[in-house]
């Protein structure tokens, strides 16, 4: 992939839910950042302080009143983006498993015209920090994806993503989860024919405090969103 | 002889149809849904008070006892406002993130009119 010079604001929203112990160090591994960037944080009820502590450092907080799930943050997310005519969001997670020195990779491959770019964190060899049946879990989603939308997906749970908001635009009516918004937004915008691309990610673990993601839950959002995202 | 059972399905069917016609004086139900209701906790009151009643329902079924037939009926028809419960509360979780989500931009743009950098929302 060649390399862009980006001279312009790139919007990332951080979707958060009681990351009180994370959100400062996530926000501040940004603000590192050598790219011009613009911080959000769509607090999903937080009712720790979350938000007050985004705000100090100096994101903007959007911020839900009551606690809904990480895809009606991220519909918030692209909502707001849409309302102020960004051309295309980066969203990284609030728990700070995602290096911000990635950021670069995934905004020169949206650069590239890739309508969805997906951080992946199978792409490369690394000590990955999470549970083996988890990891399992993931694969066989992924494989099992991958033949849904056609496109060979190796991590359909990353939430570091970049996303074009015109796709967006045509996918935002019909997105529905609440919690796991990851597979029905793939799914949606592959429909829409977006153009997607994977970029390696390292894979570090959550900053404090526990992951709110389940294998189980993860498992059954996945076959409603096969049955109920299907042509 | 009336079966202690059908005693206790009698109470429960009335129970159902007070219950109802509660919901119906409060406007919590409008007539149709009144109706719906009214007619199923009915027919329950009185398959329970007069089960020979079923047996005239074998014949379609191809079910050869009644209370059996009671059972499968119950059964379905447990399936099926189960699945009405699983609708409603889908729709109404889905209205709530809408009006969550528009409460959450509201008060954005709101925040955001004292600052020039921010664009306004179209209103």
């Amino acid at each position: 992939m060649k390399k862009t010079k980006i001279d312009r604001p790139i919007h990332v929203f951080i979707p958060a839910y009681n990351e009180e112990e994370n959100i400062e160090e996530v926000i501040r591994g940004l603000k590192h950042s050598e790219l011009d960037l613009k911080l959000y944080v769509i607090d999903d009820g937080s009712t720790d302080k979350t938000a007050e502590k985004a705000s100090k450092i100096g994101a903007t907080v959007v911020k839900h009143p009551v606690n809904l799930g990480g895809g009606a943050a991220i519909r918030t997310a692209f909502t707001l983006a849409l309302l102020n005519g960004i051309d295309y969001v980066v969203t990284v997670d609030g728990d700070g498993q995602h290096d911000p020195k990635e950021l670069q990779n995934i905004v020169e491959a949206m650069e590239n015209g890739y309508d969805l770019v997906i951080g992946s964190r199978f792409l490369r060899e690394q000590e990955l920090s999470m549970p083996f049946y988890r990891r399992i879990g993931i694969r066989f989603f992924s494989w099992l994806m991958s033949r849904a939308v056609a496109t060979r997906i190796t991590d359909t749970t990353s939430c570091y993503r970049a996303y074009k908001m015109a796709v967006i635009r045509e996918v935002l009516p019909k997105l529905r989860e609440n919690q796991y918004y990851g597979l029905e937004v793939l799914m949606r915008m592959r429909q829409n024919g977006a153009k997607i691309a994977e970029v390696p990610i390292i894979s570090i673990s959550r900053g404090t405090g526990k992951s709110k993601k389940g294998i189980i839950k993860f498992a059954y959002n996945l076959l409603r969103t096969l049955v109920g995202n299907g042509r | 002889m009336i079966r202690g059972i059908q005693i206790l399905g009698v109470l429960i069917g009335a129970y159902l149809i007070l219950q109802t016609l509660i919901q119906w004086k409060k406007g919590n139900y409008g007539v149709k849904k009144t109706v719906l209701w009214l007619s199923l906790w009915a027919s329950v009151a009185i398959l329970f008070a007069f089960p020979e009643l079923t047996t005239l329902a074998l014949p379609i079924l191809t079910m050869e006892d009644a209370y059996r037939t009671v059972l499968v009926v119950g059964l379905i028809v447990a399936y099926v406002l189960a699945y009405e419960t699983y609708q409603q509360a889908t729709r109404t979780e889905r209205k709530l993130a809408e009006l969550v989500q528009k409460i959450a931009i509201h008060d954005y743009f709101k925040k955001a009119r004292g600052n020039p950098d921010e664009k306004d929302e179209d209103r």
